[in-house]
């Protein structure tokens, strides 16, 4: 084992051996303290596991993180910039906590139910809810981050959208991290009745934190014919450690719309796992990884098929530019009864630098003799000849250049649902790929 | 037309390059004056597409010897950007697809890019939709184009057509329209000949790179080479023309051939 993870894993537990968060909910303290034994004998993973030899963590590992401040000051102003216009309810956890202060909350809460987890486990139906989806964590993608989240978390959003909400309204989790050396852990649970729709956008800044860790676990579970719109946004300090755990359960007829756009931090990890667990369910994902500087990207997702006439879309791009190590793994497992599975995987990679790197692996595990399977991984370099076209028309070598690294890009994002955030990822994507 | 006294927009001696170490020009000459059109044509792999190539300044080729120069100005060392400032425009052969960039805006970039550097004021974007409007109407462009990614799932016809919208927004001092007939039906021909000569003036060159003489029909040129071997073999007027359509290139190449010998 090795001696950094353990430390780190020992010390994490003790510098916040104080705070079980709801302990007087017997079911969530069971949760905790399960996570808490195990993480004690099994410490956080290292480069020596297979599901984690690209993503080396031994700077993460050899930091000394401190709780964060509880009442770390926040200019209200710079906070609020981060809002979109398209949110009804927006809801800011600074380091992991709920603030009442930043957040504002729509008043009809009769479609969508949004609060912090204390409030959710005062309301009696929402608590038995809870109980059942919270900590769905199994299988695949599960790793010691998730337990340490489950035994440390401090709050968590819960998004309770009911048969009644019929109309996409956005919910805007803003996750601020403010700390020097701090971690936090945040949590969200959405969850969506039958027919109920939701457009949730999960977003992750820092507002002068440095080399903090973010360790984010989000549960999703979509009910038979819901339909939820996903979009993560990982916008971390570039000093800090993103790491995150998104799971999601897809019932029958239901469709899960992913968009996770990973533009921040200088080590980040999105284990992004999606189950199709009843018949006929319906999951599409984009993704984009922007690897700049030192950064180190990883992406791994696994969507499962278990059961028949499920359908699954993914379309992963990144670029990798300067000195930066991009990772993506693709799983896709069609299970034994999953026949008449509808599966394509499309993973392209740009690379900008003779320096950086793309360990591209996509892995189709395929049980079911009755399905489609498609896929494809392709690495290259911005065309020589598409270059002169742009540059045969006045533009300058780093003008073209950024304008066709933003074409690649743009297919990612040209459909995504919340509007403002187009230009917002647009300009990530054109200072991170300057020449 | 040829003027008396016009300025020299284009002279080029002895001109030699090569890609990935095969030379392709090999002494290519050829003077070109304010208000002509001139006409480049020859047999496949004879260099003309090279020589526009190198002429806008494509990386992929090197200039081993001889000069290049425009208004009296060497480009060797100059790059496609800043050859489109001076006044230089290639269309091309087969316009590059770029999905995600929106014609319209692409445009205007490249529009405020050149014009800015000759001293014009950029034009914001509603600036930019009036200032447009009478370039499309005058290829027959609908202004739903504007929207389009740049030249993605454009028809043949549709992408000669944007590249000659494009010269005409960026009134270049020389343009080399490289096979601009090829793949265009004729009432798409007449369209892209039409803005052509509309476009062009008594302070601008044209110079047609082209296989056939249909397209010198609706464009017509004062001068003509023809290139083999990286050379321009034999030069004379738009009569010429007719003659290499209807005897072919092969007795010129012959001819050629003689007095080498």
């Amino acid at each position: 084992m090795n001696q950094h993870s353990v430390k780190f894993t020992a010390d994490l537990l003790t510098a916040d051996s104080t705070s079980v968060a709801y302990s007087t909910e017997d079911w969530l303290k069971k949760y905790q303290l399960e996570a808490r034994a195990h993480l004690e004998k099994c410490s956080l993973p290292t480069t020596a596991e297979e599901e984690w030899r690209f993503t080396d963590l031994t700077a993460l590992y050899k930091s000394n993180l401190t709780p964060p401040a509880l009442d770390e000051p926040i200019d209200a102003s710079v906070a609020k910039s981060f809002l979109i216009p398209e949110a009804i309810s927006s809801v800011v956890l600074l380091n992991g906590v709920y603030s009442s202060s930043l957040s504002t909350v729509s008043s009809d809460q009769t479609k969508i139910r949004v609060c912090n987890m204390a409030s959710a486990m005062n309301d009696a139906q929402l608590n038995a809810s809870l109980k059942r989806r919270f900590n769905s964590l199994e299988g695949d993608g599960v790793s010691g981050f998730c337990e340490m989240n489950t035994a440390l978390f401090k709050d968590a959003v819960v998004i309770h959208a009911n048969s009644n909400s019929s109309s996409f309204e956005t919910i805007h989790v803003l996750n601020i991290s403010t700390g020097k050396h701090t971690f936090n852990h945040p949590r969200l649970l959405v969850i969506a009745e039958e027919q109920a729709k939701v457009c949730v956008l999960e977003d992750y800044i820092g507002i002068g934190g440095f080399g903090y860790m973010t360790n984010a676990v989000s549960e999703f579970s979509l009910a038979a014919e819901s339909q939820v719109i996903h979009v993560k946004l990982q916008r971390d300090d570039d000093s800090a450690f993103h790491i995150a755990h998104t799971h999601v359960g897809v019932d029958q007829s239901a469709s899960y719309q992913n968009w996770s756009v990973s533009v921040g931090a200088a080590v980040s990890r999105h284990n992004l796992v999606t189950r199709q667990r009843e018949e006929g369910g319906h999951i599409a994902i984009k993704g984009l990884a922007l690897g700049h500087d030192k950064r180190i990207v990883d992406t791994h997702s696994c969507i499962e098929h278990t059961k028949p006439h499920g359908q699954s879309v993914q379309v992963h791009k990144t670029i990798a530019g300067d000195r930066s190590k991009v990772v993506f793994n693709g799983k896709v497992k069609v299970q034994r009864g999953a026949q008449q599975t509808n599966s394509s995987q499309q993973n392209r990679n740009l690379l900008l630098s003779a320096r950086a790197s793309v360990d591209a692996k996509p892995e189709l595990e395929i049980f079911a003799d009755d399905v489609k399977c498609a896929h494809g991984a392709t690495v290259g370099q911005v065309s020589e000849d598409e270059l002169f076209y742009l540059k045969s028309r006045g533009l300058n070598d780093d003008l073209a250049r950024n304008l066709l690294n933003y074409a690649f890009a743009r297919e990612v994002i040209e459909d995504l649902p919340i509007k403002s955030l187009g230009a917002v990822i647009e300009s990530y994507i054109r200072d991170q790929t300057k020449t | 037309m040829i003027i008396k006294n016009a300025e020299t927009i284009l002279s080029v001696q002895n001109l030699v390059a090569s890609i990935d170490d095969t030379q392709i020009l090999k002494g290519f000459d050829i003077t070109v004056k304010a208000g002509e059109i001139h006409a480049i044509m020859g047999p496949n792999g004879s260099g003309k597409s090279t020589f526009s190539k190198v002429l806008a300044g494509h990386p992929s080729y090197t200039v081993d010897n001889g000069t290049l120069e425009f208004k009296g100005q060497s480009l060797m060392d100059l790059e496609p950007n800043e050859r489109a400032k001076l006044g230089i425009f290639l269309g091309f052969q087969y316009p590059v697809e770029v999905p995600g960039v929106t014609n319209g805006s692409f445009l205007r970039l490249a529009y405020n890019t050149v014009q800015g550097a000759r001293g014009k004021d950029e034009l914001d974007p509603l600036e930019f939709d009036d200032f447009i409007q009478s370039k499309l109407t005058l290829l027959g462009m609908d202004a739903s184009f504007l929207e389009r990614s740049l030249n993605e799932g454009f028809s043949g016809g549709e992408k000669k057509r944007n590249e000659i919208l494009q010269m005409s927004i960026l009134e270049p001092t020389l343009a080399i329209l490289d096979e601009t007939d090829s793949g265009l039906d004729i009432d798409a021909l007449r369209v892209v000949a039409n803005g052509v000569n509309t476009l062009h003036g008594e302070n601008d060159a044209v110079v047609l790179v082209t296989h056939y003489q249909r397209l010198l029909n609706y464009i017509e040129p004062d001068f003509i080479h023809v290139v083999d071997g990286g050379r321009v073999i034999k030069t004379g007027d738009k009569s010429l023309a007719h003659e290499l359509e209807s005897r072919g290139y092969e007795w010129v190449l012959e001819e050629n051939r003689s007095r080498a010998a």
